[in-house]
């Protein structure tokens, strides 16, 4: 098995490791460098629990090999706010009642980060599109439009953000 | 019981919920343990088969591989919650397709999947019984040989494949049959289902060199855990601590499970071991939920007053018992419906098949019958031309009557919820176009029972720790809770630190089930916080030399009540040092469910006590059923819920909407496809859960009839919603199509050879 020096911008900081060509982003990410806020739920791009913003772009870390990753940017759920200074996707998830266990919690807000920065103004059949690659058990999903649309309108009012 | 209050009712951010949102929280797939291994298990590729030689050799050459067990190096035991019927490996047989028959635990997952592969085992196949019909035959192959010999805390019916047989009588069937004008008989089916959480199972173990182990593990019930670690291994309770981690999801599904494995491994390697389980694991090594077939056979006057209702329920629960027996007499209690009957009788059997063990899930037992009586009720209405509304107003269970144990139930708001959810939906209004339908369902189920306990102890700075057993699954149980102590102590919500889920450090509850947190544990903690109060008001008012009766605790100060400027802080009170006549501050409160009366006499087999409260609801809904695909279009949905007081609200209306799409998932597409005893759609692909494209637009009514028992008035709210979607829907099905689905899921091609069969056009 090969192994391969690589250099990924998580989070906004540059983090260089040397991985084998099978090593899973996902695996990189909660193994390696300790950002277990990425979750695995399934055996393979079924759930997107694992979604991470790769580039901006959401893509299921589970199904995305580490060196693939090398010389991009990577945005974790650990980098969407701060303990400090939540983002607004963060606090309308909470305020609308929009996580219950969490653990899917991750992967949808990172979806809705990617939404919301092409598409300030979604309809909710265009917020139900961009989310039907991540599952979720526990909500509904009803509180989870409301929180999305209320992010929408937060981030569409300037309140300040990542 | 209406007092003013400052968090109880309102709609409050979970406590955890920062941790959760940035990704912070640790989940049992989280924890990193110093020089942990990996486990994997080696699982039966057989439905039936007697184990000739397992040999181990090859595997434990494999570099990498610090331990292998197998039954040889487990205790000859049996476990099990009422009956003991399970062991950690298979031991002589294996009884389903993905029975555990060894496990490794190495360096790497890697390594660990390679030397499954060198475990060389024989198996010398027997013939299997895959479905509850075949189980039941008297020649069927028999599952567990020494089922009579097993030992059970209950006293259990159990005979050939069944393994619990749960009767209950009253009145005299015969005699209402004969008096009955109709006479109706049914045959229902549904499916297995699978919780489907989104975190799978995972456990990391740990012995330490006093032979201590810790567990920290996806489970609801850190003490029952403990338990069964202790039962199926023989090791004192005050050996094991279980540490439940942050729950992504149990849904009734994250009971004991893998720990005994776990345990064993790490005890043999000497190191750490984890053991996250795949999906494919999941589906099927978990515990979904019981498979059913039910016999309906009732008999009304022609007003569509209910006179005789004989209910045969068969509840697949696979290779082992596990929660079944529990099941069985759940559905047994709710078999006719939420109605009253004068005569029944109901026989519910736990029947073993070879196939994954079915356990608890969101709602156990009711989803089965009740999609039995609630369809059953709409095709009598039909006959004798009564409106379903009307037909179910005049035999439903209100106040003051009889469940068919001979339980008075004292608070049950069936009724309210259908006669908002027909007034929301302007039922005798209803118009529909065609292949368009409307169907309604009703149910009630018991709630809040079992034991709960909970400590409440101030810190020196004033601020307080809340000690629970409970785990918090996603149900805001932490945060409700931590409102309980908050709102009797009256201090601000952040002043409340809840440590939950520890077997060494928090008092024992029963576990999250049942809809019961709020309701039991609850009052456990309301108690704790008023025993907390008066310590501190006696203590201030020896410090502050003025009488307990003249003093008042509110915003962190006790004061006096003529005079607020003279007050104490509580983190002046709490200061523990020499000359401030410092005291512990340190309360404890326990839930005893409040005894009620029922007539024994009328059960047999039936290992269940009368329950405490009951939730209860309705749900309305319009659907579009496409004849040419059967594809069926839900419209519009009214949800009618009673939850007696709901304590938080946003909490409880994400209960009843999470719950509510659980049940629309089994009443439409999800189930376990067999082929035998194997699973041909064990992943998301294949098993599919409702997505964001998949959610109707509905009408939510929150009901609050306040239960006397409960100090705010507060019923069970987590598992009701579930249960009406597939009756209801199947009722809307008749209402556009003329014909009921008797068996669910419902899918497109079910629906259409439905159809098709009317118009007398069979499958090719």
């Amino acid at each position: 098995m090969s192994e391969h020096l690589i250099k990924i911008t998580v989070n906004g900081q540059v983090r260089e490791a040397k991985v084998t060509a099978n090593l899973l982003l996902a695996d990189l990410l909660r193994d390696e460098l300790g950002l277990t806020g990425t979750k695995k739920g399934c055996d393979g791009g079924e759930c997107g629990a694992c979604t991470v913003l790769l580039d901006g772009i959401p893509v299921y870390s589970c199904l995305t090999l580490a060196v693939q990753a090398d010389g991009h940017e990577i945005m974790t759920i650990e980098g969407l706010g701060t303990l400090e200074k939540l983002h607004p996707i963060q606090e309308a998830f909470l305020d609308a009642g929009a996580v219950q266990c969490g653990y899917c919690s991750a992967g949808v807000m990172l979806s809705t980060k990617a939404l919301l920065d092409e598409n300030p103004q979604p309809t909710e059949r265009e917020i139900r599109q961009a989310l039907v690659g991540n599952l979720c058990r526990c909500t509904g999903w009803y509180k989870i439009f409301d929180a999305v649309k209320q992010a929408a309108v937060a981030l569409r009012n300037g309140v300040a953000s990542q | 019981m209406e007092a003013v209050t400052k968090l109880i009712g309102k709609h409050v951010r979970l406590i955890d919920g920062v941790e959760l949102v940035t990704g912070n929280a640790i989940f049992g797939p989280d924890i990193y343990r110093p020089g942990m291994l990996f486990a994997k298990a080696l699982r039966s590729p057989y439905a039936h088969a007697r184990i000739k030689r397992i040999s181990t050799e090859k595997a434990e050459k494999l570099p990498g591989v610090k331990a292998i067990v197998t039954a040889e190096d487990t205790p000859n035991r049996l476990y099990g919650f009422w009956l003991r019927d399970l062991p950690v490996f298979a031991r002589e047989k294996v009884r389903y397709i993905g029975e555990p028959v060894a496990a490794v635990a190495a360096e790497t997952e890697d390594i660990a999947e390679k030397a499954l592969k060198l475990i060389e085992v024989e198996y010398e196949e027997l013939p299997a019984a895959v479905d509850i019909t075949e189980s039941i035959k008297p020649d069927a192959p028999i599952i567990h040989e020494n089922l009579a010999n097993y030992e059970a805390r209950y006293d259990l019916v159990r005979y050939g494949n069944i393994c619990s047989h749960s009767t209950i009588i009253k009145g005299d069937l015969e005699q209402g049959f004969k008096e009955s004008d109709y006479v109706f008989e049914h045959t229902f089916r549904t499916q297995t289902q699978h919780q489907a959480y989104i975190e799978p199972h995972a456990a990391t173990v740990e012995v330490d060199k006093m032979g201590r182990i810790t567990i920290w593990t996806t489970t609801q019930r850190v003490f029952l855990t403990r338990e069964q670690v202790s039962e199926a291994l023989g090791i004192p309770l005050s050996k094991i601590r279980v540490i439940g981690t942050k729950l992504g999801g149990g849904f009734g599904g994250k009971e004991t499970l893998l720990e005994p494995i776990l345990v064993l491994l790490a005890m043999k390697s000497g190191k750490p071991v984890k053991w996250v389980f795949t999906r494919e694991e999941e589906f099927f090594a978990g515990r979904p939920r019981h498979a059913s077939l039910v016999r309906l056979k009732t008999g009304v006057k022609k007003d569509g007053t209910l006179v005789a209702r004989k209910v045969e329920l068969y509840y697949d629960t696979g290779a082992y018992a596990d929660t079944g027996i529990g099941v069985t007499a759940i559905g047994a209690l709710f078999a006719l419906g939420p109605y009253k009957v004068q005569h029944a009788r109901i026989d519910a059997h736990c029947v073993y098949t070879n196939k994954v063990v079915a356990g608890a899930f969101r709602a156990y037992g009711n989803p089965q019958g009740s999609f039995a009586a609630e369809v059953q009720m709409d095709i009598i209405a039909r006959e004798l031309g009564i409106d379903p509304y009307e037909i179910r107003k005049k035999n439903l269970l209100v106040d003051g009557d009889e469940l068919v144990t001979g339980q008075i139930v004292k608070s049950v708001g069936a009724l309210e919820t259908l006669e908002a959810a027909a007034k929301r939906a302007d039922w005798f209004n209803r118009t529909a176009g065609p292949n368009e339908g409307w169907g309604m369902a009703v149910m009630i189920r018991p709630c809040g029972m079992f034991p709960a306990s909970a400590v409440l102890k101030m810190n020196e700075d004033g601020t307080f720790h809340l000690l629970t057993g409970s785990v918090d699954l996603g149900t805001g149980s932490r945060t409700t809770l931590a409102m309980v102590a908050a709102e009797e102590l009256k201090v601000p919500l952040s002043d409340i630190t809840v440590v939950s889920a520890d077997t060494d450090a928090t008092p024992y509850d029963y576990g999250t089930i049942a809809s019961r947190i709020a309701y039991a544990v609850g009052p456990a903690v309301r108690e704790a916080a008023l025993t907390l109060r008066t310590q501190i008001l006696e203590h201030a008012a020896s410090r502050m030399g003025v009488p307990v009766e003249a003093l008042e605790l509110d915003d962190r100060k006790v004061y006096l009540v003529d005079n607020p400027n003279y007050y104490m802080p509580l983190s002046t009170l709490a200061i523990q040092r020499p000359g401030y006549g410092s005291k512990p501050f340190i309360a404890h409160g326990r839930f005893i469910q409040p005894d009620e009366s029922w007539d024994k006499s009328r059960v047999r087999g039936y290992p269940m006590p009368p329950f405490p409260a009951y939730a209860s609801g309705t749900q309305i809904f319009k659907i579009r059923v496409d004849p040419e695909t059967g594809k069926i279009t839900v419209l519009k949905v009214i949800i009618a819920q009673d939850v007696g007081k709901a304590l938080n609200p946003i909490v409880v209306e994400g209960q009843i909407e999470g719950g509510f799409i659980q049940g629309l998932g089994y009443a439409l597409y999800e189930g376990y496809a067999y082929d035998g005893g194997d699973i041909k759609n064990p992943n998301f692909y294949d098993y599919p859960i409702p997505t964001s494209m998949d959610i109707p637009e509905i009408e939510l009514e929150i009901i609050e009839k306040a239960d006397k028992n409960n100090p705010y008035g507060a019923k069970g709210v987590g598992e009701a919603s579930l249960v009406p979607p597939g009756p209801a829907i199947a009722n809307a099905v008749r209402d556009a199509v003329g014909v009921s689905p008797t068996e669910l899921p419902m899918t497109p091609e079910r629906i259409y050879w439905l159809i098709k069969n009317k118009e007398g056009i069979k499958p090719a």
